[in-house]
């Protein structure tokens, strides 16, 4: 009762941000939309790390190739007496996917770890990664979960001489499989003793690593992507922006057209430069953090990606020195989703632009 | 020091709406009022405003009144209601041998306070929103002389002080992105003589404004950091005049007043140029009325044109204000009055009349009683 009287008040009292009384402001500060359209673009694709990722992809197709890795590192003396080594992994889809499991001769990280790079400063021998030419057993990916008979002729190697296991996919499909993150379906190696106790591993790093050596892409084109990371660079000139500017909205729109992609809905970001894209190209360092992100639907085909980046373009406008305009960076947004492919077309509706709505700064009440 | 007590000034104005017409000139044309003399219609000739109003000065007066404001505006079919509180006056007369007065006084010239919303656009752009807060103080001293219990004499010297801040907020969907200041200081310099003559039960009043120069400073804060360099104006006000005359006490009717303010400020200019504002007469009249002994009610009528237009069609903001109040002795500190005033303003604009109703409770604390204790406690 007391809080319908409270409202009935203000109701009464009009305590509301209605117009009133607003045009005695006879000049109001002046209002300006403008598109813009990128002055120079590149894109580069890169491998990236995708340790971090919230699965791990197993398989491969025409275009991309994916490959886990799974160090366990067991520290074990009493081999001989193992009488049964096994693997399970839970896979987070039904896929059924067939792969064969080696140990992998070369150490590597889980966040530097890419089809070229055992880590950050190691290249692999082979692109792919460095295993011992035997295979420890062959899996077959289904249902809830799925167990690998180790070949116990290898357990040496794979405890003392390895840095883990490496899955190479055998079917055309991919698979997804729990991380060590998951703690209940997390990958496990058990060892089976001959008095009949069990010893059980968990993961004590693991990765996929993605080839997208299938892939061709013309010079010129523009493409966005994650698992290999297909990055676009975009500049705009903001000179025209009066640096007194009060950016109300802007907005980088632009219409992809689908290439590949292994998921419905594909997350995509934009980065600030830090570097000149000129002077450093694909090496050029960007804002880890992202400026802006979006999801996009590729089955609604009237759907455009709208990148909200007024923050930014704020900063770029009214403190250029403090945050020089090296442009943006258009990413997947993270780069380790199921691999996607996006082409950024250069012309038409849906090329990309800048639409940028400020405004001018308000005159005082003697000047307006 | 004049930073700070501009500072100060801009925060006596708590208020966020003191009319939806201040966005005009230099805002609403404050009077120096008491709670008795706005239910009296506030004739300023006839007030503590006028430093030749002190003929019968016999103890220390100090006078301070608080302000409490109401508005109500109306536009097409929105209404909108704000309100707030703060100090408006402050008056001090000490009496001295040779019946000389000394004058302090703290009073508001204009007051600038509004607080306006831009109608809602569309999601791409950005809402208005903007807040001023501030105005133009007097600090006023001065010397008064009476003469022969009939005849007084004043003068105010009156620098003006004054600041304002009004911050644009944009408002989008996302919130508010930014707020840009544009913060004015005033200054000028200015005196103010009165004189008034007493033969019971006559008293005739007057006050004249000399004109001034007031300096306004502008600067812009743009994004939180000064963007945009110094301008200055210069605003030359003519002068005003103020003429009073009370008749009392008859019968139970302490007083009858008539008041009449006098601006002839259409020759005023900005800068050297017109500043399109009007000359305007403010005539008034009140009665004051013993309806039980020490407890007086008091009715006035006032009305009269803003000197400044309307600035959306050029038309005048017309103001018509009822008075009322009453008073009662505080023993041993002297009384408290109390003032209201409802005041009617409207003017043309292009959606409408714009119509404004605003309720205005005085409450003055008048202390004065100090001198004359302390002379019956020691003999002299």
């Amino acid at each position: 009762m007391k809080h319908r009287l409270f409202l009935a008040i203000l109701f009464i009292l009009a305590c509301n941000t209605l117009p009133v009384g607003f045009d005695q402001i006879n000049q109001l500060p002046e209002t300006v939309t403008l598109e813009i359209v990128p002055d120079s673009t590149d894109c580069y694709a890169r491998f990236v790390p995708l340790g971090s990722a919230d699965h791990l992809l197993l398989g491969k197709d025409q275009q991309y190739q994916s490959r886990v890795l799974i160090d366990f590192a067991p520290k074990d003396s009493a081999l001989d007496s193992v009488v049964s080594a096994q693997l399970i992994l839970f896979p987070l889809d039904s896929t059924v996917m067939n792969f064969t499991c080696f140990a992998c001769s070369t150490e590597w990280s889980s966040s530097a770890v890419t089809w070229r790079m055992a880590d950050s400063l190691t290249q692999w021998l082979t692109p792919g990664g460095d295993y011992w030419n035997f295979a420890l057993g062959q899996g077959r990916i289904e249902k809830d979960s799925t167990v690998v008979e180790l070949n116990r002729d290898y357990l040496d190697t794979l405890v003392h001489r390895s840095y883990g296991i490496a899955l190479i996919p055998l079917d055309t499909g991919f698979t997804t499989i729990a991380t060590l993150a998951a703690t209940k379906t997390s990958p496990r190696l058990v060892f089976t003793y001959a008095d009949g106790k069990k010893r059980t591993y968990y993961p004590a790093a693991d990765a996929h690593i993605i080839d997208s050596s299938g892939i061709r892409t013309n010079p010129g084109e523009l493409f966005v992507g994650s698992g290999v990371a297909f990055r676009t660079w975009l500049y705009f000139r903001l000179e025209s922006i009066p640096d007194s500017a009060t950016i109300a909205r802007a907005e980088l729109i632009f219409k992809p057209q689908p290439i590949y992609q292994r998921k419905d809905s594909l997350e995509l970001g934009v980065h600030k430069l830090t570097e000149s894209y000129y002077q450093r190209g694909k090496y050029a360092t960007y804002e880890e953090a992202a400026s802006a992100s979006t999801v996009y639907l590729p089955s609604d085909t009237a759907a455009f990606v709208r990148l909200i980046i007024t923050d930014l373009v704020q900063k770029w406008v009214s403190a250029a020195d403090s945050n020089p305009n090296h442009g943006l960076l258009v990413t997947a947004e993270p780069e380790w989703q199921k691999p996607f492919r996006l082409k950024i077309i250069r012309s038409g509706s849906g090329a990309p632009r800048l639409k940028i709505h400020y405004i001018l700064p308000p005159e005082d009440r003697f000047s307006r | 020091m004049k930073k700070i007590s501009i500072i100060l000034l801009i925060s006596l104005s708590l208020t966020l709406a003191q009319s939806f017409f201040n966005m005009n000139g230099l805002g609403e044309p404050a009077y120096s009022a008491t709670a008795q003399t706005a239910a009296l219609g506030n004739p300023i000739a006839l007030s503590p405003g006028n430093p030749g109003n002190f003929i019968h000065l016999s103890q220390t007066s100090l006078e301070m009144t608080l302000l409490g404001i109401g508005t109500i505006g109306q536009q097409a079919t929105m209404t909108r209601a704000l309100a707030g509180v703060r100090p408006a006056t402050f008056y001090g007369a000490v009496p001295l041998p040779t019946r000389t007065r000394i004058l302090v006084a703290v009073d508001e010239i204009f007051n600038q306070d509004f607080d306006v919303w831009s109608e809602s656009l569309s999601d791409t752009l950005a809402r208005h929103h903007i807040q001023n807060n501030g105005g133009i103080y007097a600090l006023s001293a001065g010397i008064a002389q009476s003469f022969l219990s009939h005849f007084c004499l004043g003068v105010y010297l009156r620098p003006h002080l004054g600041g304002v801040r009004e911050n644009w907020s944009y408002i989008t969907p996302e919130g508010t992105i930014a707020t840009d200041t544009i913060a004015i200081d005033y200054s000028a310099f200015n005196a103010r003589f009165g004189a008034a003559f007493q033969f019971n039960p006559v008293t005739l009043a007057l006050s004249y404004d000399l004109p001034f120069n007031l300096t306004a400073q502008r600067w812009k804060l743009i994004h939180g950091v000064i963007t945009d360099s110094f301008r200055t104006y210069q605003i030359k006000l003519p002068a005003m005049l103020n003429l009073g005359a009370a008749i009392g006490p008859i019968w139970k009717i302490n007083q009858f007043t008539l008041g009449l303010e006098m601006r002839p400020w259409n020759q005023a200019t900005i800068n050297h140029n017109p500043a399109n504002y009007l000359s305007t007469l403010r005539p008034s009249f009140g009665i004051e009325y013993e309806l039980l002994p020490e407890h007086p009610l008091r009715l006035g009528y006032s009305m009269t044109n803003w000197y400044c237009r309307n600035s959306a069609t050029n038309k005048p903001i017309q103001e018509k204000t009822l008075h009322l109040g009453t008073g009662f002795p505080v023993p041993k500190f002297g009384n408290i009055d109390i003032g209201a005033e409802i005041i009617f303003r409207t003017s043309q604009t292009p959606s409408g009349p714009l119509k404004e109703t605003s309720g205005r409770l005085l409450l003055t604390l008048a202390y004065k009683e100090t001198w004359a204790k302390r002379t019956r406690r020691w003999g002299y």
